[in-house]
């Protein structure tokens, strides 16, 4: 049998072919696309000198002229991004995509955290009433979780706007924080930053434009949460141990604890998967918003075709993707020691 | 006669399915005797293990009790509120299941849930519930320091010691063993029913052995009870019983025991299935099936009668009573 340590470390280490090999894929797939991202920035009508730097800006030309073939490019490629280098935009004076991702990603991050928090919350509690009270109780979380998963975020999003913002005035209608009170850059996150920086009345007021959005957010992703709660807690009530401990005289309250590790191992799979989902930017409520985020970010590049910084942003992510993955399957092994492969 | 332990009297436990009332346990009435280890024996679903869930009040939904007493010295365990039941699980009546594995809990270490189980019930510290936990797992017959294993790193057998060690800890007066051996191969099988005839004697514990299991039964308890579609046929010494069975229920189950000793013959079964319970037959339920079915038998259930210091519920011997 394994220990944890090991079991991190060989998990750790298998984390960097599947990386190299989602590099690999993003690479030849931008490659084997049909239409020329050359003639689709610049038109079919350049001159060709225009097209010629283009191409040797590209990586596809080296500075004589001549066609770089394909697997230099990749491992060109591949040196470059070892060193930490994404690429350069193509379209936004050049700017290193790296650069301008770690400009949008805090944004994000705070959302992410704040959404997801939110709706765990809501999930975990919903559905493990559910789960463990039955009958009509189960019921209601089951509908609960079908509305809440039905929901239309720009949809609940405005109405949220409407009644908070609007009607009661009590909330900020958009935005990450009132013009003037930005906190000193430390870790982007404004309410982490203003926080260290003692600033409160910053740290209020990235508050309360956070609220809306990671409410909006929450709302609509616990309905996912709840309903995994809820079939789990379902299964493990059934199961003999929880009979067993009632037959030893455990008190409800201490089953419910027990039942709950047991059925968290599904839900720290919803977990994993929401939060690498989040991360890549929540476009329409960032959107709604006007949260200036990755989804809006990303969303604005594939409009303008600009494709050094989709391809650069799309690595970045799946190594975002695969290190949430990592961190799951250790909390996985954490929770249930049979988990060791 | 040693002093009653448990008496169940007129015990009715039916589940509600949306199918129909299955009434899976249908006036039961017997008495646990202290000290003694009492074999419950039927077939798979007579409602054998249902009766035993029912003394300590733990039948799943939509299964419940409609209907009777079941006393604990003078306790009626039946009319106990949720938390003084609890005081008695574990604690007065200890039980264990057939599979050892799924009653424990997969992520917990065996010590964290027998630490837990000495904790609710008496108020020591962690260190002493520990040393209790380690003594009676030395007592099962495996080591203390396998306290710090999970349950999947224990064999069948151990873990079903554990179970043992778990639901004997507080030295409980009744345990409840529902088909403790029925996962376990033959030899580990012998050497957990060694066990707990073992500590039914040093702990002076009654044990309710509910098994599909005749013939170890026979071998094992002192005294026999056969239940056949929720309701009991016979209940007898194990001599008694094997010697001189009076149900012929009990007989069939008898006669379909293999003899390993005897030349091939083909394995004997009773013939006909178990009753459907949600509509059991009219007048005794084994009719059907019984080669000594009158008409009387179709029509009026069977009564019990108390012959030479046992129970029987036949038609066949209701006359005997009268003369």
């Amino acid at each position: 049998m394994a220990s944890l340590k090991t079991f991190i470390i060989a998990r750790a280490l298998a984390l960097i072919p599947t990386i190299l090999i989602l590099i690999t894929l993003v690479f030849f797939i931008m490659r084997v696309l049909p239409g020329d991202p050359v003639v689709a920035i610049v038109g079919m009508k350049a001159p060709p000198e225009r097209v010629i730097e283009l191409k040797k800006e590209l990586g596809l030309m080296d500075e004589a002229g001549n066609p770089i073939p394909l697997p230099i490019q990749y491992l060109n490629y591949l040196s470059k991004l070892v060193s930490g280098d994404l690429g350069r935009s193509l379209i936004w004076g050049k700017r290193p995509v790296l650069v301008e991702i770690m400009e949008h990603l805090p944004a994000t991050i705070e959302l992410a955290i704040a959404g997801f928090i939110v709706s765990i919350i809501l999930g975990l509690v919903l559905g493990s009433l559910g789960g463990w009270m039955g009958g009509k109780m189960s019921s209601a979380v089951k509908t609960y979780g079908a509305i809440t998963y039905a929901l239309f975020i720009p949809w609940i999003g405005m109405l949220f706007q409407l009644f908070f913002a609007v009607w009661l005035g009590v909330l900020p209608v958009a935005g990450r924080i009132d013009t003037g009170l930005e906190p000193p850059t430390i870790t982007g996150l404004y309410l982490i930053d203003s926080m260290i920086a003692g600033k409160w009345d910053s740290f209020l007021s990235a508050l309360r434009h956070i609220t809306l959005p990671a409410l909006t957010l929450g709302l609509v992703i616990s309905g996912v949460f709840t309903r995994v709660t809820r079939t789990s807690v379902e299964e493990v009530m059934r199961q003999d141990f929880v009979v067993a401990a009632r037959a030893r005289g455990i008190p409800e309250h201490k089953i419910l604890l027990h039942v709950l590790k047991n059925s968290f191992v599904p839900i720290l799979t919803m977990m994993g998967l929401q939060l690498a989902l989040l991360m890549t930017g929540a476009v329409l409520t960032e959107t709604t918003f006007s949260w200036p985020g990755m989804g809006t970010f990303l969303l604005e590049r594939i409009q303008y075709r600009d494709y050094t910084t989709v391809q650069g942003t799309v690595v970045f992510f799946a190594i975002i993707v695969s290190l949430v993955n990592l961190i799951v399957d250790i909390c996985y092994a954490y929770i249930d020691p049979r988990i060791r492969y | 006669m040693a002093e009653s332990l448990l008496k169940i009297k007129n015990l009715k436990t039916y589940y509600f399915t949306e199918s129909g009332v299955v009434k899976a346990v249908d006036d039961v009435t017997l008495d646990i005797r202290k000290g003694e280890l009492l074999g419950l024996v039927g077939e798979s679903g007579s409602g054998k293990s249902t009766l035993g869930l029912s003394i300590i009040r733990l039948i799943p939904p939509p299964g419940k009790i409609v209907n009777g007493n079941v006393f604990l010295d003078n306790i009626d365990l039946m009319k106990l509120s949720e938390k003084e039941l609890r005081k008695i699980r574990g604690r007065r009546i200890g039980m264990i299941f057939q599979d050892p594995l799924t009653c424990l809990d997969p992520l917990r270490k065996i010590e964290d849930q027998m630490v837990e189980t000495v904790m609710v019930h008496m108020d020591v510290e962690r260190n002493e519930a520990r040393e209790m936990a380690a003594k009676a797992l030395e007592r099962v017959g495996i080591s203390g320091d396998r306290l710090k294993d999970y349950p999947h790193q224990l064999s069948g057998g151990m873990r079903q010691r554990a179970m043992i060690a778990m639901a004997t800890m507080l030295h409980p007066e009744l345990l409840i063993a529902d088909e403790p051996t029925t996962a376990l191969d033959v030899i580990v099988q012998s050497r957990i029913m060694d066990l707990l005839a073992d500590l039914k004697e040093s702990m002076k514990m009654s044990v309710l052995l509910i098994t599909h299991d005749l013939a170890l039964v026979i071998e094992r308890a002192d005294r026999v009870a056969v239940m056949y579609a929720g309701e009991l046929c016979e209940v007898g010494t194990s001599e008694q019983i094997s010697q001189d069975p009076l149900h012929p229920y009990t007989k069939l189950l008898l006669e379909s025991i293999p003899d390993v000793e005897a030349p091939k013959t083909k394995l004997k079964s009773i013939p006909g299935n178990p009753p459907d319970m949600r509509s059991p037959p009219s007048g005794c339920r084994f009719w059907p099936r019984c080669p000594y079915a009158k008409d009387l038998c179709k029509k009026t259930p069977p009564r019990f009668i108390e012959l030479d210091g046992r129970i029987v519920r036949c038609h066949l011997y209701e006359e005997g009573e009268k003369s």
